[in-house]
């Protein structure tokens, strides 16, 4: 079984290497899309065989294996999933990438000259290779084999859009990519230096990347150590998410970059970068995660506020869903940081980024199609899809819901338990003030994407419809019509939206005690600072009776050693070169 | 018993999802089947819903765990009591009637099954709302209902003004569903679980709450948390109930379709605010302040409501604001701690408001989408069966003593408040009492309004004028009537019975006292536990009054501190030489039949005098066509400056924070300009740099191992 | 036996012998213009080292640096015909020889 999970990862990536093969059968489309077409689909069977012999009850990681690769160094490529990484992976694999190879057939790819032969082959290899990177990002157990494909994710996504995008796409892929590699290069360094801290503890051997071996050094650094790890980690996966005011590249990149290619990165790239938070940055320098909590809360806040004011005057319906992503994402950041005591913040975190996936990629897919038929995205010149185009419609305004928060929509489940967590965080991490400003994201992402099914959906046929219908009468509501293959990707979508906001429980049962997991640490440092907090200010209340409590906490757990030794010696540059 | 309840939001379900199916087949008779399948659908559950009535069902029904995540643990459950299937009866009864009459209706539209498709989900998300056990699922419900009112507001998308209505019902919905959620949050911190009754083991929210006020005494606790879960939900009920300061969104709803207003925006969803707060009413009670902010707020909102109504010309917006001023009643009896008063008015007030729309929508149907009333007279010779069924309704609108409905639920509110204002409850006495005079002067308005349409469009001279919508019925009724008998353009006629006027005398049945009568038959049980049961928990909170009484010098002169048994004491009081509900009976009877007297003379009878009048008043009724301004000052305080907002951040995204991160990005290019002349591109230099290089590497290789061996 | 005139010859001569052939090639590279000539100067350099390799290998009284020689002999014929053919092309695209035409790389 344990080799199904590298079967998974090189499937897709040798396929991608296949279709760039100078072979004849490239050069008719159809051809080139069946195959896809099949090699995603049996990606994603292999990742259902995964799920059906997956222990959902067992909160370990499961199917591990190990492949040396440079012993010396701790290198190797080892592989394993929990219930987290599995879920990623079936929404990767089962869901969109399915999805995203059937969009792929309507995408033009040369704007205004004929389109080359090959080049859908191309298009379909690079987001071939984009899922081998998102799977081994999802099923790494080695921080260096994770760092490599978190890394190889770029490439695709760039190409993507700089070969395939709008006008403007080479400046807005090289915008990406210098974000994306800027970050991600701290990533690195501190992913090699808590790799080196492990070489550091007595006893211990040489150099080693397991995710285990990391957690372990983890617990012997000191709170300057995991404070610079932390920053240096989170460098590379804030601006994937992107944070504000990390985020200036998404805009862009949405904009010019084909509708396939921004479903990846929208629905695809951007959870890595929780994912990575989740499974690293959190776990790797808890005392540190506890302590700039506020900060990133605050700028997350910020971030959901901002973008949401921002998506709401935007022209482009799709520079409105980056900003709605923006946006999104910052509540994602907030329930990771909120570490309240029973974990519900990071599960619907997850949840969330889960859940985003499905919104995000339906309404992106909607807005490809309303392109394509009407040649605009423009909501000035938009409007009355819903009298010439009813099957669309549904779907827009059943996807901005989503996004939106409808409760019984996917999007709300997360929205509600990150929020939750927030509003429950412990005393001096987040809180109900944090909590309230978020939710105002609630009433202006109403605002927002009610102006946009309002400018698309609804309306008198707005000038770009009217002059279609004038020039030929009736070709807008056949062009609206949507044929099987756009019907067949978007139900699997909308399906998920509706199964996952009436059924959570199927993602929030399995993935509630590895996250918990994960940000035990954290939780229990920032819970005993607020027990801290709270006595500092019960001897000033109660008198005499401070005492005995300082006297209680003396044998506490090893959560509240750690906490206070490291805090003791903030400045000590333990384990230090010398 | 109660697991028959699954039933009830099942059948709207398959309904809306059999509506989108047949709808999917947009030509042929296939996509007609939607009308009926709602219409069935809806009754069914109502059937199942009567029969869980006549059962007496009480107790919960767990579907399957819906989130369960640490210390939260949230299933789909559903909780059976007296308010609840109360709350049941009103939806998907008064739903089937209006859904019926919709099938008239709604013949000739073209989006017929979306229409039918959303009305069933509507019933599915407001029975779900009713049903829930616990908070977040009411809020699928809340959020439910508020989704398929946006899609019913917005039902006729061509036109711009039903679109703008239907966003901004949602978003103003929208931050009273912020505050509800903020509440939520909230009370889960405070109480550990969001489940109304709980379960087996785990007291739930309300058990909690009543615990903590029985240990107070009834007092309500000093601790602030509790008022402010108290203000968040209420805040949140506000949204959903269009009560000052969230109400704009109400009268801007009437774009929708007529039955959509009969349904969602005046019989049902409105009232889940009401039903919200009556449900958490011990979670109110434990905040001593809360409950007296909701009667003044609610006795405002009414009398704010009542004076637009007075001057506006538009038949459904009339009655649109009429029902903001009712919701207003239905939070005054809330606040008085009136469950009874409020459930009793938002009952009848469904039948009769429900009625009152759909005659409108009759009128509207019959004279192609005109409403305004000035240029209505008169037609009771041509409407006549619309004519006296809006008749009924008005009656018990204006609260027209003893035969109508309205008049007893409006009345238990009246007096119910006045006591509690004689009384002094928690000191809040002075307040109470206001709010009861407004809520006499409100009713005084309600019944001079409410004439006033019914006299002026259907006495007098008659006149009128066609509007301009495409009469639908016109071709279609062509082909088998005579075209000169029915449907032309140039006179408004009759509905016919089927399926449209009938229902509408189970409405008008409903909206006189045989309604009334069914209330008094049935709603013993929730009396008992609601009513009386809320009113007991607070009484000996009831200070002032219980000193009065024990010192022998109190209010109730005649009467001992004895005789009134628990639950009973709070809202009984002497007022005006008797007992309040006695005395109000006759106050408030004496109240409409001189409202109504008023409108039947300037608007029947002395109709030259009401233009005298009128001329005398253009400064107060500018100001109450205008609506008091309030739409113009939210655009101008909160619209306006959050869009210009959002533009300058825009801006500034664009410039300044990308600016800022293209100046890092520069940075390595302007280092970089530093050395590049070093690069000449000329192999002569590279080769002599090369070749400086190595020799100063060998001078310093030949420095250090001389210090080196000089060193040893 | 050794031959007599090495008697008078120590290692000092032919290293000097083989740093004047380098500084010679060096000098040659850096003040010519000419690809061809430049291209003449490196191999001048290169005789240089080889010089001096052998005569450390007769010095040290192993064969090392002498096979080391005969690899860069090889290597250099080899480079010899690749760096003329490259010079051959040049000229084509330009018809000059002068290496100032070839600046491109200039930052």
């Amino acid at each position: 079984m344990s080799l199904i999970l590298p079967l998974l990862v090189l499937l897709p990536l040798v396929f991608a290497g296949v279709l760039r093969l100078p072979m004849h059968n490239w050069h008719c489309r159809k051809t080139t899309w069946i195959a896809s077409l099949v090699v995603a689909g049996v990606t994603g069977l292999l990742a259902l065989i995964l799920a059906v012999a997956f222990p959902w009850s067992d909160p370990g990681v499961q199917f591990r294996g190990v492949i040396p690769w440079f012993p010396a160094l701790g290198l190797s490529f080892s592989y394993g999933l929990d219930a987290v990484a599995l879920w990623l992976v079936l929404i990767t694999a089962v869901v969109l990438m399915p999805v995203v190879v059937l969009a792929a057939w309507g995408e033009k790819l040369a704007s205004g000259s004929e389109e080359k032969t090959g080049e859908l082959a191309a298009f379909l290899s690079w987001i071939f290779v984009l899922e081998a990177a998102l799977l081994g990002v999802f099923v790494a157990q080695d921080a260096i084999l994770f760092y490599a494909c978190f890394e190889l994710t770029l490439l695709p996504a760039v190409f993507l859009i700089a070969r395939f995008g709008g006008p403007e796409r080479v400046r807005a892929a090289m915008t990406y990519f210098f974000f994306a590699f800027t970050g991600s290069v701290f990533t690195l360094a501190g992913l090699l230096y808590v790799g080196w801290r492990t070489s550091q503890i007595p006893g211990g051997g040489g150099w080693a990347f397991e995710f285990d071996a990391l957690y372990f050094a983890a617990a012997e650094m000191s709170a300057t150590e995991q404070g610079w790890v932390f920053a240096a980690l989170l460098a590379g996966f804030l601006v994937k998410m992107p944070m504000f005011p990390l985020h200036t590249w998404l805009p862009g990149a949405h904009e010019q970059a084909p509708a396939a290619g921004s479903v990846d990165v929208a629905a695809l790239v951007l959870k890595i970068a929780p994912f990575g938070i989740l499974k690293l940055a959190i776990p790797l320098a808890p005392l540190a995660a506890v302590q700039f909590a506020p900060v990133i809360g605050a700028l997350a806040c910020v971030g959901v506020v901002y973008a949401a004011l921002c998506a709401w005057v935007q022209r482009d319906a799709k520079k409105l869903i980056a900003y709605s992503s923006i946006s999104h994402m910052g509540f994602c950041l907030l329930g990771l940081f909120a570490f309240d005591e029973s974990g519900i913040g990071a599960s619907g975190a997850i949840f969330y980024m889960l859940a985003h996936a499905f919104a995000a990629a339906g309404l992106l897919l909607c807005v490809g199609i309303v392109h394509d038929r009407f040649g605009t995205r423009d909501l000035t010149r938009l409007g009355g899809l819903a009298a010439v185009a009813p099957g669309l419609a549904f779907f827009v305004v059943l996807f901005a819901m989503t996004s939106v928060g409808l409760p019984g929509l996917n999007g709300f489940v997360g929205e509600f338990l990150t929020m939750m967590g927030t509003f429950n965080s412990p005393t001096g991490v987040l809180g109900p003030a944090y909590a309230a400003v978020a939710a105002t994201g609630v009433v202006l992402a109403a605002l927002y994407l009610l102006h946009l099914t309002a400018r698309v959906v609804w309306g008198a046929p707005g000038s770009a419809l009217a002059g279609l219908e004038q020039s030929e009468p009736g070709t807008c509501a056949t062009r609206g019509k949507l044929d099987r293959r756009e019907f067949s990707m978007l139900a699997p979508l909308a399906l998920g939206c509706v199964l996952l906001g009436v059924f959570p429980q199927l993602i929030l049962g399995p993935i509630e005690q590895p996250v918990a997991g994960y940000v035990a640490d954290a939780a229990g440092v920032a819970n005993d600072r607020a027990d801290q907090l709270a006595k500092q200010d019960e001897p000033q209340r109660r008198g005499e009776r401070g005492e005995e409590l300082l006297s209680l906490d003396a044998g506490h757990d090893s959560q509240q050693s750690l906490f206070l030794r490291a805090s003791a010696v903030p400045t000590a540059p333990a384990g230090g070169p010398n | 018993m109660t697991t028959l309840g699954h039933l009830i939001p099942l059948f709207p379900l398959l309904g809306a999802i059999a509506c989108c199916f047949v709808g999917y087949f947009k030509c042929g008779a296939f996509a007609r089947l939607a009308g009926p399948l709602c219409v069935v659908s809806v009754a069914a559950s109502f059937v199942v819903t009567a029969l869980l009535a006549v059962g007496g069902a009480e107790g919960g029904a767990t579907a399957w765990t819906w989130m369960q995540v640490g210390g939260l643990d949230l299933s789909v459950r559903w909780f059976f009591d007296p308010l609840t299937l109360i709350m049941l009866c009103v939806v998907t009864g008064v739903g089937s009637i209006i859904a019926w009459y919709a099938l008239g209706y709604m013949e000739h539209d073209d989006g017929y099954a979306r229409f039918f498709g959303a009305v069933a989900l509507f019933i599915f998300a407001m029975t779900t709302l009713v049903m829930a056990d616990n908070l977040v699922l009411l809020f699928v419900g809340w959020e439910g209902v508020g989704v398929c009112s946006y899609l019913l507001i917005g039902h006729y998308f061509q036109k711009d003004v039903a679109v703008a209505a239907a966003k901004k019902a949602f978003v103003v919905n929208r931050v009273g569903d912020f505050c509800l959620l903020l509440g939520m949050f909230l009370l889960f911190q405070e109480y550990g679980t969001l489940s109304l009754h709980g379960t087996e083991g785990q007291p739930g929210v309300l058990s909690q709450a009543s615990s903590l006020l029985a240990a107070s005494g009834g007092e309500g606790s000093d601790d602030g948390v509790h008022t402010w879960i108290a203000m968040l939900l209420m805040l949140g009920a506000f949204g959903k109930s269009a009560q000052f300061p969230l109400f704009v969104w109400l009268p801007d709803a009437m774009a929708g379709p007529t039955p959509v207003s009969a349904l969602v925006h005046a019989a049902t969803m409105v009232t889940s605010g009401v039903y919200l707060v009556v449900r958490m009413l011990p979670v109110f009670q434990l905040s001593p302040c809360a409950l007296v902010t909701i009667a003044v707020i609610g006795g405002f909102t009414a009398l704010l409501g009542a004076t637009i109504a007075l001057c506006s010309n538009d038949l459904k917006g009339v009655f649109a604001y009429s029902t903001v001023s009712q919701l207003g009643y239905m939070f005054v009896g809330v606040g008085a701690v009136s469950a009874g008063g409020a459930i009793q008015h938002l009952y009848t007030h469904a039948f009769f408001k429900a009625l009152l729309f759909l005659t409108a929508g009759s009128v509207m149907h019959a004279l192609a989408g005109k409403l305004d009333i000035r240029t209505m007279s008169g037609l009771r010779h041509r409407l006549p069966v619309t004519c006296w069924l809006m008749f009924v309704g008005c009656l018990a609108l204006a609260g027209f003593p003893l035969i109508s409905a309205g008049f007893w639920s409006k009345d238990l509110i009246l007096a119910d408040v006045m006591a509690v204002g004689l009384n002094d409850w928690r000191g809040y006495g002075t307040l109470y009492l206001i709010v009861a005079w407004s809520a006499l002067l409100t009713a005084l308005l309600t019944a001079f309004y409410t004439f006033r349409v019914w006299f002026t469009v259907f006495m007098g001279q008659e006149k009128f004028e066609m509007g301009d919508e495409h009469h639908h019925a016109h071709d279609d009724h062509a082909a088998d009537e005579p075209a000169d008998l029915a449907h032309t353009h140039d006179a408004p006629d009759e509905m016919p019975w089927l399926p449209m006027n009938l229902p509408l005398v189970v409405l008008a049945l409903g909206s006189t006292v045989l309604g009334m009568a069914i209330w008094w038959g049935a709603a013993e049980p929730f009396d008992k536990q609601f009513h009386y049961g809320n009113i007991a928990a607070v009484e000996s909170g009831m200070t002032h009054a219980g000193e009065d009484t024990h010192a022998g010098t109190g209010r109730l002169s005649d009467q001992s501190e004895h005789a009134y048994p628990p639950g009973k004491k709070l809202h009984h009081a002497d007022f005006l030489g008797g007992d309040v509900h006695t005395t109000m009976l006759y106050v408030s009877g004496a109240i409409a039949l001189i409202g109504i007297a008023g409108a039947a003379f300037f608007h029947w009878l002395a109709r030259p005098a009401r233009d005298t009048a009128a001329k005398l008043l253009t400064g107060p009724i500018a100001v109450l066509r205008g609506k008091w301004y309030v739409d113009e000052i939210y655009d101008a305080v909160i619209v306006k400056p959050l869009h210009l907002g959002a533009q300058l951040l825009y801006v500034l995204d664009a410039l300044v924070v990308e600016g800022a991160t293209r100046v890092v990005g520069l940075t390595p290019k302007f280092l970089g300009g530093g050395i590049r002349p070093v690069q000449t591109g000329r192999m002569q230099a590279y080769g002599l740099s090369m070749a400086l290089g190595v020799a100063l590497l060998a001078l310093v290789v030949l420095i250090a191992t001389t210090l080196g061996s000089a060193g040893s | 036996m050794e031959l007599p005139i090495l008697t008078h010859l120590t290692l000092a001569h032919f290293l000097f012998t083989g740093a004047v052939l380098f500084t010679l090639g060096l000098i040659g590279f850096i003040s010519r213009r000419n690809l061809i000539v430049m291209f003449l100067c490196t191999e001048l350099m290169f005789q240089g080292v080889c010089v001096t390799l052998v005569a450390f290998s007769r010095f040290h009284l192993n064969y090392t640096g002498q096979t080391f020689v005969i690899f860069v002999l090889t290597i250099a014929a080899a480079e010899a015909a690749l760096a003329l053919g490259l010079v051959v092309l040049l000229f084509r695209r330009k018809h000059t020889l002068d290496a100032l035409a070839w600046s491109s790389l200039r930052g």
